[in-house]
């Protein structure tokens, strides 16, 4: 299988009369867009759109989703497949990807809910979205809405959004290129004979409501660990419908750039062969548990992998799915690395993750969740500030009166994401 | 009859599966795990995780945990995973603040929610 990506890069955003691409600004049709992200769905109150731009004194809160605009411009399917539109087989082609831009959608689903993007300040250098020009969906549902419909709405309209500013790309000459190629398997292990083979297992969050992740619109909850080309999640295969854990979730956003993809393809061909991913889901049950990761063990052997990366997605409970697979792996002689992040306490001094093997001897930390960092006041804030007090990481009186925040790292969305998306990590002193 | 039950301090919970349900109302987080740790000592199998999703326990103030009705050896991977919670939730700082109504609600339908995940994927030897 492979993808084409090519990145247009947007160094600017602004509403206008049309939803296009010029000289690297975006200019976005304010009432064709909330049209858009609407999409007829008559559970939607109210549906309102504003730009954070890099260094604005704006905050975010509580951010639901951030999306990166894709359009796919050649080959099968769409961006999103089983979300927008059909569910074809996506992951060739060519993709054009509006760099720089995001979608990020507010609402208060529930009322303790995370997640706080600074647009400048402090807080601005614990979130890698920060640094992009966001387009912000604020929806407000109807009265009787409950809590799960309510995530659905707010998950589909960012989708919608999405995927209506992604098609600004469609016609316009990419700035950059980039192409990822995985082979059939038995082909792809003939290409570097030589070079050992690595497997990432991808775990994604799946416990329930506000802890959903799904592929080609399946509920993750609900599939058997499976075979993935690493291509798929560049159109958007895997979506998320996760708001729990700020700090340590994975938004959409970060599955579409997965970093660990990425990196493993920088180094496809020098001294690895990456044939693939096996995704698999961090379910509530231990049996659910113990039988994913045993397929996942199962589907990483067959492959014929000698080593495996395995990520995470949230805090305790996966802990056990991390270190199941870790132990599943290394007793069939496939060495692991792990990907987490870390619930030290605010001094650091704790034991990191809820459960530990002696096999786990390679791991990597994205940072310590519990750090506790103070925001400045902010001229706008977009969504609903008062959550601030209720969100984990933050107690009674972290919203001060002035609007500044004292709070845990954990309240910033993406300031320990455990794919590696950003700049965090830990060092033993 | 189930062979398993649940041990919640969620009146959400005692009201959808009143059948099953050993509710301790006024029960802390803490009250739910050392009890569910006793059972287990008596040889219950713990069938969720005692650390459900990614919300901690120091901060939703209700717990369900299903439990099966064995008696006999102790289940000593049921054991290390409530002493685990049980370290987790030490660890964290004590919550000090108080919760509104809808807020309170909003804890009960995400816990009943992971809940409802465990029954419906319940181990078939759990099935009536």
């Amino acid at each position: 299988m492979r993808l084409e990506i090519g990145n247009i890069l947007i160094k600017d955003i602004a509403f206008g009369s049309k939803t296009e691409v010029k000289d690297g600004t975006l200019f976005v049709d304010k009432d064709e867009l909330i049209e858009a992200a609407t999409g007829g769905d008559e559970r939607i109150k109210s549906l309102d759109v504003y730009l954070a731009k890099p260094g604005d004194k704006t905050r975010i809160i509580p951010v639901k989703d951030v999306i990166e605009p894709r359009c796919k411009v050649d080959g099968k399917g769409n961006i999103f497949p089983g979300v927008i539109g059909d569910v074809d087989q996506v992951g060739s082609g060519r993709t054009h990807v509006l760099k720089g831009a995001a979608v990020v959608t507010t609402g208060k689903i529930v009322g303790f809910q995370e997640g706080i993007i600074d647009m400048s300040g402090e807080g601005a250098k614990y979130t890698p979205f920060s640094k992009l020009n966001n387009i912000v969906i604020k929806m407000e549902p109807i009265d009787s809405i409950k809590q799960h419909e309510h995530e659905e709405v707010i998950r589909l309209a960012g989708f919608r959004a999405a995927n209506y500013i992604g098609e600004a790309g469609r016609n316009v000459e990419p700035d950059e290129e980039k192409v990822y190629e995985t082979k059939p398997l038995l082909e792809q292990v003939k290409q570097y004979p030589d070079l050992p083979k690595v497997v990432y297992v991808y775990a994604l969050q799946t416990q329930g409501l506000m802890h959903n992740t799904f592929f080609y619109g399946a509920d993750a909850k609900k599939i058997v660990p499976t075979f993935m080309y690493p291509t798929e999640v560049f159109d958007g295969a895997i979506t998320s419908g996760n708001c729990v854990s700020a700090c340590d979730k994975n938004p959409s956003y970060v599955h579409l750039n997965s970093p660990v993809i990425d990196d493993l393809y920088a180094r496809h061909g020098k001294d690895i062969n990456f044939i693939g991913c096996v995704i698999t889901n961090e379910n509530v049950t231990l049996q659910d548990k113990k039988r994913s990761s045993n397929m996942t063990a199962k589907l990483v052997e067959l492959l014929g992998a000698d080593a495996a990366i395995i990520s995470e997605e949230g805090f305790g409970n996966p802990d056990a799915d991390l270190v199941m697979n870790c132990n599943n792996l290394e007793n069939k002689g496939i060495k692991t690395v792990l990907v987490t992040d870390e619930y030290a306490g605010q001094d650091g001094a704790s034991q990191s993750l809820a459960d530990s093997t002696p096999k786990g001897d390679a791991v990597v930390t994205a940072g310590n969740a519990n750090e506790v960092i103070d925001l400045p006041v902010m001229d706008t804030v977009i969504g609903h500030p008062e959550v601030a007090n209720i969100i984990a990481g933050a107690w009674d009186g972290s919203l001060r009166d002035d609007g500044s925040i004292e709070a845990e790292l954990q309240v910033i969305t993406g300031s320990t994401n455990e794919l590696g998306f950003f700049n965090l990590s830990a060092k033993t002193i | 009859m189930a062979n398993f039950y649940i041990l919640t301090n969620n009146p959400l919970v005692e009201g959808k599966y009143p059948e099953i349900t050993n509710f301790e109302e006024n029960s802390s987080v803490e009250d739910i795990f050392n009890h569910s740790r006793d059972s287990i000592h008596l040889g219950a199998n713990l069938i969720n995780h005692p650390l459900a999703g990614s919300i901690k326990p120091n901060q939703s103030p209700y717990k369900s945990l299903v439990l099966s009705d064995r008696r006999g050896d102790l289940d000593m991977f049921s054991l290390t995973l409530i002493e685990g919670a049980n370290q987790v939730l030490k660890k964290l700082p004590p919550r000090r603040r108080e919760y509104d109504e809808g807020v309170l609600e909003d804890f009960q339908v995400i816990d009943l929610d992971l809940l409802d995940s465990a029954i419906e994927s319940l181990p078939y030897e759990y099935h009536e």
